[in-house]
């Protein structure tokens, strides 16, 4: 590392032998958090994983809290049924994208021979929206079985009496599930929500293996702009830099969630029954 | 609780939606069944979900000639080894965290929520130089370690969040009885808490 003092000449003697990446980012010696905000891609790619996080939460949290609770019922083919759901469980994230890629291929892929499907446009992965609209898809295909088992389990524990007084006193389904289900699966929604949070904030493989961060750059999320600065560029104090802002941001959001919540005081929801 | 809404009328919305569901996530899973019984430029031909027309075993026969039992010998014994850490380290962990009142526990469990924040890869150069220095490069431990390190945090989350349902009526109960703290993890912690902890062993 260099000293403050004799930073200013390093960087000039580097400047000369580097080639300046696009976007005009900053050098290696003055990798600075604070300087990500001035980089145009980090920027970008900010905005990106904001959008990518907000759209997993809002594909993922509600299909699997109906799939988790579907699945806690005794019938006997909701348990077969949800064994098969569970299946791309066991996949790594490596298989997954690959399967993926091979089935949203632009010329031997489901869009190319089911284009009705996809508004003729048989290039999906060829535009931002797409993209990003395919890696909300796959991650959400990815990771729905696990939220689905947290629900589950929790669902399972939620006592039989609070539905019979329900029934009782004349509610039909759907306020069963809002004033019962909903209310007792609330410490399972923080801790599912913290996980999809958090796992936005690092995932960076799925992105890596279905778009490398394209088109262009225009799906390259903060952890794989990381990855790329690290293990591509070779610029391990930019990356650090970078590993650093996400990892603020994600114990902050994380953090925030658990002291808004109040889950931290380990309280469970039976309390006072 | 086994008879929850069993005997109500069949919820005919559901099933419709489950059946949904079931495309979404079969179809991708057909599509990995049929490129792998079929030879590449049959594949092409035919795209990802139609019925193959000469399916072959061909690509497995490759694949278990190519050291696949190997491999998979090595992942069970790194599955297994990773689980077994995971489960004796994370569960009285988890205790710990639930029913500590103390500042200590608190820590401890923000100390994992910031775990669970850390990028695996943005660890990796330092994780590789201190497995080197212990010793255990291009050992199977090299491996089982970290993995292991990093399910902890997800781990401490789901259990102690299903630890958190035993009411606590159960612990007073076993207090009353003269149960050492050890004595309520073994017999009443670990038992009830058992439907948190699959979903730990990921």
């Amino acid at each position: 590392m260099v000293s403050l003092a004799n930073a200013q000449p390093v960087r000039n003697a580097r400047s000369t032998r580097r080639t300046a990446p696009a976007g005009g980012r900053p050098s290696a010696a003055w990798a600075l958090p604070g300087l990500l905000f001035h980089d145009h891609q980090m920027v970008q790619s900010t905005v990106i994983t904001g959008i990518l996080l907000l759209g997993n939460i809002a594909v993922q949290a509600p299909i699997s809290i109906l799939l988790g609770v579907w699945s806690a019922g005794p019938q006997r083919n909701r348990a077969v049924l949800s064994a098969v759901f569970f299946l791309p469980l066991l996949l790594s994230t490596a298989a997954i994208a690959v399967m993926w890629r091979q089935l949203l291929d632009p010329n031997f892929g489901l869009p190319a021979k089911l284009s009705w499907l996809f508004g003729g446009n048989s290039n999906v992965l060829g535009s931002q929206t797409g993209s990003i609209a395919c890696l909300v898809a796959v991650t959400s295909w990815q990771f729905i079985p696990f939220h689905t088992l947290l629900y589950q389990g929790a669902a399972r524990t939620i006592p039989q009496t609070l539905y019979e007084a329900a029934e009782i006193d004349g509610a039909g389904r759907v306020r069963q599930f809002r004033y019962i289900t909903l209310p007792q699966l609330r410490n399972t929604i923080i801790t599912s929500t913290t996980f999809m949070v958090v796992g936005g904030l690092t995932a960076f493989d799925i992105v890596l293996l279905l778009t490398n961060g394209g088109p262009g750059t225009d799906a390259a999320i903060l952890p794989f702009a990381m990855y790329q600065t690290a293990f591509r560029t070779y610029d391990y104090g930019y990356a650090s830099a970078i590993a650093a802002v996400l990892l603020l941001l994600a114990t902050g959001a994380s953090l925030a969630l658990v002291k808004a919540s109040g889950y931290d005081k380990m309280t469970g929801t039976l309390e006072g029954l | 609780m086994s008879q929850r809404r069993a005997n109500s009328r069949p919820n005919y919305v559901a099933g419709f939606a489950a059946f949904a569901w079931l495309l979404i996530i079969g179809v991708p899973l057909y599509a990995l069944l049929n490129i792998a019984v079929q030879p590449q430029t049959k594949y092409t031909d035919g795209g990802p979900i139609s019925i193959p027309s000469s399916p072959t075993f061909q690509n497995f026969v490759t694949v278990v000639h190519s050291g696949f039992l190997g491999y998979l010998w090595n992942t069970m014994l790194v599955a297994a080894a990773t689980v077994a850490i995971v489960l004796v380290l994370g569960v009285p962990v988890s205790y710990a965290v639930v029913r500590g009142r103390g500042w200590i526990s608190r820590g401890i469990f923000r100390l994992f929520l910031i775990g669970l924040a850390i990028p695996a890869q943005a660890v990796i150069i330092p994780l590789f130089l201190l497995i080197n220095r212990l010793g255990y490069y291009d050992t199977l431990w090299g491996v089982i370690l970290p993995t292991a390190a990093f399910s902890m945090p997800v781990s401490v989350l789901v259990i102690s969040g299903g630890m958190r349902e035993i009411s606590g009526s159960l612990y007073e109960a076993m207090a009353l009885d003269g149960a050492k703290p050890a004595q309520v993890l073994v017999k009443l912690v670990v038992p009830l808490s058992r439907s948190a902890s699959p979903c730990s062993t990921r």
